[in-house]
């Protein structure tokens, strides 16, 4: 008996929205992606006014909660997902707009606004921190690619993480990359989830982090290495930039505890 | 507010566009109309978050203002910053920075030009059957969009946030084999180009005027795309510099997005802006093109912005081909790296850069202290100027469709917001 198709909704909180762009350019993989599937909303494409109060079976979303409306949506959606999923850095893990956090946020506010006029001024939080998560597509941007495994795997009713285990670090030296660490740069290759073909090292841009942090990952071995030819300072602000920072933080608390 | 028989027409999500708008509009029965646009999108404070942070991540956080066009946002910052910092960029970097802004052109109009083309432009409810009736020209246009894409990917090191683009060029040169094949790709591209024009210019829009003040940048050699100059179609031209001085950015409460006025006025950045500003100046098949349309100059019919981003891409592509000539020349020459990326010291300086984005004119501005931190940054969008120019479109558009259906007269509206190209990642940043 032939199975009903997986309802899928595609969302977005506050964002850049890259991550639907890089998916979109996969274009002849979506369409054909989007065809095993019924894609009921996708926030870049849709018409529909009407509220959404559809139930999926998988739920993207991209960007952070920043506003009261972002919350209420995303509290609401969890209630009306089976799966719901953190895609890309942002919702993964705070993102770059996370580095807001590391600053006086009034201060942030009123540069951009000035005193008078307040907007709504929440901490950056991944998803996580709101509700309950399923799974995350890492990436700033996503790696499409992993988007349509997962959502295959999903299909096959066999929901899982799609990406490699291995670090950044293995990918970049597999396609003979130079290594920016041999060089003293900052690269957070060895202690980041690989699946990005090590994107970043072949630019020669040091790896920083975007993916999130491994499992088990020697984070004290790479910043002895950083701390060579880096200053404190220089090393913790790229923790920063994609907010592994925030992850190494988390990952202590449990070990100490 | 009049408060006797306004008829409001509320649309709580304009689709097709990056990022949640919400239009608000009220119209009374002498026609005089209220509209506004409003964003549930929250506000990031793009400007304030690399303060104090080191001037290599400015265009590393920046460029994440949009997945949309992120190189725009990624070259402005550059720009700026080499200002600042004195590095002045050679034949050869300008070169491959002027093919990548042109893959931004290309790769950002052509997803504008999929929903000129798809068939539930006009008219239909229908949300995501793009997908399922994705037509002939839709399917054009995804190749259209895959070659700027490309390009960018070979030239950046990525499509959606640039890598391998930095402060003083290119960290590694682009892969020959790749930059071949594209360039080689490019005279099909083009003719699919107009091809896909010739379909798309069979569209009809409404007939509808609307006074605008238009401004671009101002450049005798080419059609504008980065300049010392701009100017207002009321004939004032600037400096860079003086650009600020003559605008005002106004922030009011319960607006995330600001509004950009001109001595009170509202002005109109992007394509329909350059096309009425430097006509003169478009390739000559994009102007063949153009001229097909049958519009006259300046036009005040904003719809006509479509059009003007389809013509673009040709124009782009034409332009496109001496370009990768020039970098044919030297980029798969021995030793090219060393001349991809310069050397720089580190010193204390300001910098702007005044460039166009596929949407219009996008400014940027640091203040770099001498440990290479950043102590001031400034940043203003098209979609932000743009924005008091579309409300003042939609004023004068309520009155136009008051006679339609509710369904109809919203599906216009849209149309005409969807014209303006708008994108509330960049507006709220």
């Amino acid at each position: 008996m032939k199975k009903n198709k997986l309802k899928v909704g595609l969302f977005s909180l506050t964002g850049c929205e890259g991550c639907y762009f890089a998916l979109i350019d996969k274009a002849v993989e979506f369409l054909h992606l989007s065809q095993e599937v019924v894609i009921k909303r996708f926030c870049l494409f849709e018409e529909s006014e009407i509220p959404d109060n559809e139930f999926y079976d998988l739920a993207f979303v991209e960007g952070s909660p920043l506003t009261t409306a972002n919350f209420e949506f995303l509290q609401d959606l969890r209630m009306r997902s089976e799966l719901l999923v953190a895609l890309g850095s942002c919702a993964d893990m705070g993102g770059i707009c996370h580095l807001k956090n590391y600053g006086d946020k009034e201060k942030m506010h009123d540069f951009v606004y000035g005193a008078k006029n307040k907007h709504e001024n929440f901490s950056v939080l991944p998803l996580r921190e709101v509700v309950k998560i399923d799974f995350n597509i890492p990436g700033c941007p996503i790696n499409a690619e992993e988007f349509i495994r997962f959502v295959r795997q999903v299909i096959i009713g066999n929901p899982q993480k799609v990406w490699s285990e291995n670090p950044v670090c293995i990918e970049c030296s597999a396609h003979g990359y130079e290594c920016q660490l041999q060089k003293g740069k900052i690269c957070l290759g060895p202690i980041t989830v690989g699946g990005c073909d090590a994107v970043c090292l072949k630019s020669k841009q040091g790896c920083y982090g975007c993916r999130g942090l491994l499992e088990d990952a020697e984070v004290g071995n790479l910043v002895k290495v950083l701390r060579e030819n880096n200053s404190d300072r220089a090393i913790s602000e790229v923790l920063e930039i994609f907010g592994i920072k925030e992850s190494i933080n988390e990952s202590n608390k449990h070990e100490n505890s | 507010m009049k408060a006797t028989n306004m008829k409001t027409v509320e649309i709580n999500h304009i689709a097709k566009i990056a990022g949640h708008l919400r239009f608000v509009g009220a119209i009374g029965e002498d026609n005089f109309a209220l509209a506004r646009i409003e964003t549930d999108e929250g506000v990031r404070f793009m400007e304030a978050m690399v303060l104090n942070r080191y001037y290599e991540e400015v265009p590393i956080i920046t460029s994440r203002i949009c997945g949309s066009c992120s190189i725009a946002h990624n070259l402005a910052a550059i720009f700026a910053v080499e200002q600042a910092l004195a590095i002045h960029p050679n034949l050869e970097i300008s070169l491959l920075r002027e093919a990548l802004m042109h893959a931004q052109w290309i790769y950002s109009h052509s997803l504008q030009t999929f929903f000129l083309s798809s068939s539930d432009v006009i008219g239909t409810n229908s949300n995501l059957d793009f997908i399922k009736s994705c037509s002939a020209e839709a399917k054009l246009v995804l190749e259209i969009r895959s070659f700027g894409g490309r390009l960018a990917e070979v030239i950046g090191g990525r499509v959606v946030h640039p890598i391998n683009s930095v402060i003083g060029g290119f960290r590694v040169v682009p892969d020959w084999q790749k930059f071949l094949q594209i360039k080689n790709s490019l005279p099909e591209i083009l003719n699919k180009a107009v091809f896909l024009f010739e379909k798309v210019s069979k569209s009809s829009w409404p007939n509808f005027y609307s006074k605008s003040l238009f401004a671009s940048l101002e450049s005798r050699e080419h059609y504008p795309f980065w300049s010392e100059r701009m100017k207002f179609s009321d004939g004032l031209e600037l400096n860079k510099n003086e650009f600020l001085g003559e605008i005002e950015e106004l922030s009011s409460p319960n607006e995330k997005v600001k509004r950009v006025l001109k001595k009170q006025k509202p002005f109109f950045v992007g394509a329909l802006a350059r096309i009425n500003n430097s006509y003169g100046r478009l390739s000559p098949l994009a102007k063949k093109c153009f001229d097909s349309l049958n519009i006259e100059l300046p036009t005040y019919n904003p719809f006509y912005n479509f059009y003007a981003q389809v013509v673009e891409i040709i124009n782009s592509l034409q332009e496109l081909i001496p370009i990768l000539d020039k970098i044919a020349e030297f980029l798969n020459r021995p030793n090219v790296e060393k001349k991809l990326l310069k050397t720089f010291v580190i010193t204390a300086g300001k910098g702007s850069a005044l460039i166009e984005a596929p949407r219009g004119l996008l400014y940027h501005e640091y203040e770099i202290a001498k440990d290479g931190r950043i102590m001031y940054c400034n940043i203003i969008t098209p979609t932000v100027i743009s924005l008091a120019n579309l409300e003042k479109d939609l004023r004068h558009f309520l009155p136009e469709v008051r006679q339609l259906s509710e369904a109809q007269a919203k599906q216009w509206i849209r149309m005409l917001i969807l014209a303006y190209d708008p994108c509330v990642g960049c507006a709220t940043h």
